[in-house]
C-alpha cells in the first residue's frame, strides 16, 4: 500500500491519530481498494474507534493489490503498530501544518515496516519506519441502522456540554426524552455518593440539528472516549451524529465527511441496574428469551452478576446444573453472563417444564432478526471466509450458535462483566439481618445524646 | 434554614470565583458563614495562631448577589454555618467560567441526597434555548454549639505595618527564594522599608523595598515613636507564603502586611467589596 497525503490534509490526519491515541494502544492499519482504515480498540475492549480515509483524501493512492497480482489470492497487508510510535510522528499538529508539504505512507509487506515519510519545507525529509505485526481485520460488529434513537449536533454544542463535567469524571449518563436531553455525571456507589458533586445539564431538543428520540431512556458511557470524539470533531467543525438504543447496547458516534473521510466511535454502555433485570427475568419465559437477547455490554462495570448471586441463593442450583448440562457444553461454565442466561432459563423452566426448550428455540428464531446488535469485535480472516467473533459484550448472543457451527466457539474467552461492587455488600452483610429488630436491643429507648437543635 | 442567592453580573461571578479559588488553594476544608449582610469564607487550620482563623474572607452580599434570601437557624441566630470542600466549589465555578461565561448563577442550599450547595447556572447556547446546568456540591452543616470556633480574628498588636509592593512582583522574588530555603524572613520598619530575605549556611539573599506607603492605624501613633528605623522580623514557611501570593487575588487595590515580631504575619487584602485577612504563623525552628 502506498498513499500520499497532501499538506492541506495533514492536520486532519494528525488529529485523527491523536483521537485514536486517546483510546487504544495499538493502531490497526487496513488498506482496501477504496481507502485506508485506521482503527483501534481500548484495552478493556469497551471502545472501538475507526477512521476511514477514502482515496479522495489522498493525492495519490495505491492499495497495493496491483503489485500482488503475481501471487494471486493474497490480499493486501493488514497490520498493527504501536500507537505511541505513530503518535510521535504526528506529535505537534501546529508544526505539521506549518512545515509538512506532503506525507507519504507506505506499507511494505516484505520488510514488515510501516514507512511514514514527511516531506517538509526547505527540502527536509523525515522518514519514520515503524515495525508492525501482521494481523487480521479489526471490526466491531454493530448496526447503526437498528438503533431507534439518533441525534445530530454541532460538535461545539456537545463539547461545551462536556466542559461542565469534572476532568476526573469517568462516565456520564445521557437521559433522553422527546423534548430534551439531560446529561448527568454517573456517580458510583462507592465511595459515598453523598460526598460527590452531582452535575445535571439540560439541553433542549432545539439545540440539535437532527433529533429523533422515540421514547424516554438513558445510556451511560465513558466520558474519556467521548472526549476523544469531540477533540477530533470540534476543530474540523463537523457535526457529530450519535446513535443508540437501550442500556447495554453500544452507542455509536460518527463524524461524517464523506467522500473524504469518516470517523466512527463505538462505545459500550452500562447495562441496566440489576433490580430491573430481576423483575424482568421473573416474567414469562418468552420475555426471558428476549431479555437474554438484549446485549448487556458492560465494560469493566457492574451488571448482572448480582442477579446471579441472588438466584443461586434462593434456589435449585443442582437442578439447574443438570439442566444446563443437557443444554450446553461445559466449556463456558464460569462465565458470569452466560451463567445468568442458564439461571434465567432454568428459572423459567420452573414455571413451565417445557419452557426451557421453548426459550432456546425462540432465541434461535430471534437470531436472524437481531443479527448484529451487540458490540462484538470480530477478527475476520477473510482468507478462509470464516468469521470468528471475539465479543466484548455478552455471551448470550453466541449461545444460539451452540447448536450450529462448532468452530465458531473456539476463541479466547473474554470474561464478562466483573462482579458488581454492590455484591460485596450483599456477601458481607450481617447474617442475622433478616431477623434483626432494633427494638429488641436492650436499652434502645434510652437517649444518650439529645438531638441537635439544628434541623434542616 | 434557607439560603438562596443569585448572581447575574459576569464580573461578580468572576470575582466570586477568584475568592473561592484563593480559598481552595489554601485549605482542603473551609467554612462558609452566611449572614443577612455578608458571606464569609473561613479557614480555621491553615495558619492557626491560638484560636484565630488562618483566613477570614468577608464578602458583601449586596455587591455580589442581585437576589439574596436567607433564613438562619432561628430569629436571634440568623446565620448559617456550612463546612465544605472549597476545591469542589472552585472546580464547579471554574467549569462555569471555562465553557462560556454563565449568564447567571444561582446558589442555593438544598437537601438532595445530602445537604448540598446547589449551583444553577444558565449558560448561553448557540440557539435561543436556555441551557441549564445544575451542580450539587455536598456540604455539612455546622451545629450551633460549634459556632464559637469561627469568630472574627482580632487585629494583632503588630510592631510594623506597610503596604506590600504589587503582589506579582513579590511573587517572582519569592519563587526564586523558594529554591534556596524553606523559610523566608519578612522584616519591616516604620519608614516604609520591607526586606524579604532567605538565609542558608552558604548564602544570604535579601530583596529590599524602600519607601513603601504605610497605612495609618488609629491609636497606634504613641507606640510608633521609638526607633522608627528598627526592623521587625518574622520568619514564615516560604511555601505557604508563596501559595498565598500565587493567586491573582482578584487584583486587590491594597495589601497591608502587619508584622508581629517573631509571631505572625498578618496580611490584609482590601478590595471594594471583599476583604481578606490571612494569618501566617512564624516558623519556630529556624
Amino acid at each position: 500500500m502506498k498513499c500520499v497525503i497532501p499538506g492541506i490534509n495533514i492536520k486532519v490526519f494528525g488529529r485523527a491519530i491523536h483521537s485514536l491515541a486517546k483510546i487504544g494502544e495499538e493502531l490497526y492499519v487496513e488498506p482496501s481498494s477504496k481507502g485506508v482504515a485506521f482503527r483501534t480498540v481500548n484495552s478493556s475492549r469497551s471502545a472501538f474507534a475507526s477512521y476511514t480515509f477514502s482515496s479522495g483524501f489522498f493525492s495519490q493512492y495505491d492499495d497495493g493489490s496491483l503489485n500482488q497480482e503475481k501471487d494471486a489470492g493474497e490480499e493486501t497487508v493488514k497490520c498493527k503498530v504501536a500507537m505511541k510510535a505513530c503518535l510521535n510522528v504526528f506529535k505537534s499538529l501546529a508544526t505539521l501544518e506549518r512545515t509538512v508539504e506532503r506525507c507519504k505512507i507506505t506499507l511494505d509487506g516484505e520488510e514488515d515496516k510501516l514507512g511514514i515519510q514527511l516531506n517538509c519545507r526547505h527540502g527536509i525529509n523525515k522518514t519514520y519506519n515503524l515495525s508492525f505485526i501482521e494481523c487480521e481485520t479489526l471490526q466491531a460488529v454493530f448496526d447503526r441502522e437498528s438503533c431507534p434513537n439518533y441525534i445530530q449536533s454541532q460538535s461545539r454544542v456537545l463539547s461545551d456540554a462536556v466542559l461542565n463535567f469534572q476532568l476526573n469524571q469517568d462516565e456520564v449518563t445521557l437521559c433522553v426524552s422527546p423534548e430534551k436531553i439531560i446529561i448527568r455525571n454517573y456517580v458510583e456507589d462507592e465511595p459515598d455518593p453523598a460526598k460527590a458533586i452531582h452535575t445535571v445539564l439540560t439541553l433542549e431538543a432545539g439545540e440539535f440539528d437532527r433529533y429523533n428520540i422515540t421514547g424516554e431512556g438513558e445510556v451511560t458511557f465513558c466520558l474519556k472516549e467521548f472526549r476523544a470524539v469531540l477533540t477530533f470533531a470540534e476543530p474540523v467543525n463537523l457535526p457529530v451524529t450519535c446513535h443508540f438504543s437501550n442500556p447495554g447496547s453500544p452507542i455509536i458516534f460518527t463524524v461524517d465527511n464523506r467522500p473524504m473521510f469518516e470517523g466512527t466511535f463505538v462505545l459500550a454502555t452500562l447495562a441496566e441496574k440489576s433490580d430491573s433485570q430481576i423483575s424482568r427475568s421473573q416474567s414469562t419465559s418468552k420475555q426471558t428469551a428476549q431479555t437474554t437477547h438484549t446485549p448487556k455490554t458492560v465494560p469493566r462495570i457492574r451488571s448482572s452478576s448480582q442477579t446471579s448471586i441472588n438466584r443461586s441463593q434462593n434456589s435449585t442450583f443442582d437442578n439447574m446444573r443438570s439442566e444446563q448440562s443437557t443444554l450446553r457444553r461445559s466449556d463456558q461454565i464460569g462465565e458470569v453472563s452466560s451463567r445468568l442466561f442458564e439461571k434465567r432459563a432454568s428459572l423459567s423452566s420452573a414455571h413451565n417444564s417445557s419452557a426451557l426448550q421453548t426459550s432456546s428455540q425462540s432465541s434461535l428464531e430471534n437470531k436472524p432478526i437481531l443479527p448484529s446488535s451487540p458490540l462484538r469485535l470480530a477478527r475476520a480472516s477473510t482468507t478462509n471466509g470464516n468469521t470468528s467473533h471475539i465479543n466484548m459484550s455478552m455471551r448470550e448472543m453466541t449461545l444460539p450458535d451452540l447448536n450450529g457451527d462448532e468452530g465458531e466457539r473456539e476463541e479466547e474467552d473474554i470474561p464478562g462483566t466483573p462482579p458488581a461492587k454492590r455484591a460485596k455488600k450483599f456477601i458481607f452483610q450481617r447474617c442475622f439481618e433478616s431477623t434483626f429488630n432494633p427494638e429488641d436491643v436492650p436499652g434502645h429507648d434510652r437517649v444518650l445524646a439529645e438531638d441537635s437543635d439544628e434541623g434542616f | 434554614m434557607k439560603f438562596r442567592g443569585k448572581m447575574t453580573d459576569i464580573m461578580c461571578i468572576k470575582q466570586f470565583t477568584v475568592v473561592v479559588n484563593t480559598v481552595a488553594r489554601l485549605a482542603k476544608v473551609c467554612t462558609l458563614r452566611i449572614t443577612p449582610q455578608k458571606v464569609f469564607f473561613i479557614i480555621n487550620d491553615a495558619g492557626a495562631v491560638g484560636s484565630s482563623p488562618g483566613l477570614w474572607a468577608e464578602l458583601d452580599q449586596g455587591h455580589f448577589f442581585n437576589e439574596f434570601n436567607m433564613e438562619g437557624v432561628s430569629e436571634e441566630n440568623n446565620e448559617i454555618y456550612l463546612e465544605l470542600q472549597p476545591d469542589k466549589l472552585s472546580r464547579t465555578l471554574n467549569s462555569l467560567k471555562s465553557s462560556q461565561s454563565a449568564r447567571s448563577v444561582k446558589i442555593k442550599l438544598t437537601r438532595k441526597h445530602s445537604p448540598c450547595l446547589t449551583l444553577e447556572a444558565e449558560l448561553p447556547s448557540l440557539s435561543v434555548h436556555a441551557r441549564l446546568v445544575v451542580h450539587d456540591v455536598p456540604v455539612q452543616l455546622i451545629p450551633r454549639r460549634q459556632w464559637h470556633l469561627y469568630h472574627e480574628p482580632e487585629m494583632p498588636q503588630f510592631q510594623a505595618s506597610v503596604y506590600l509592593p504589587p503582589l506579582r512582583q513579590l511573587k517572582h522574588v519569592i519563587e526564586r527564594m523558594k529554591t534556596l530555603s524553606p523559610y523566608v524572613s519578612l522584616s519591616a520598619n516604620r519608614r516604609g522599608t520591607l526586606v524579604v530575605g532567605v538565609t542558608t549556611d552558604t548564602v544570604k539573599v535579601s530583596t529590599h523595598f524602600r519607601h513603601l506607603p504605610m497605612p495609618v492605624w488609629e491609636g497606634q501613633e504613641d507606640s510608633m515613636e521609638s526607633a522608627p528605623e528598627e526592623l521587625h522580623t518574622a520568619t514564615v514557611d516560604i511555601k505557604k507564603f508563596a501559595l498565598f501570593l500565587h493567586g491573582e487575588q482578584g487584583g486587590p487595590t491594597k495589601v497591608i502586611c502587619n508584622i508581629v515580631e517573631d509571631r505572625t504575619i498578618h496580611m490584609f487584602l482590601i478590595n471594594d467589596d471583599v476583604t481578606l485577612q490571612y494569618f501566617l504563623p512564624a516558623a519556630t525552628n529556624t
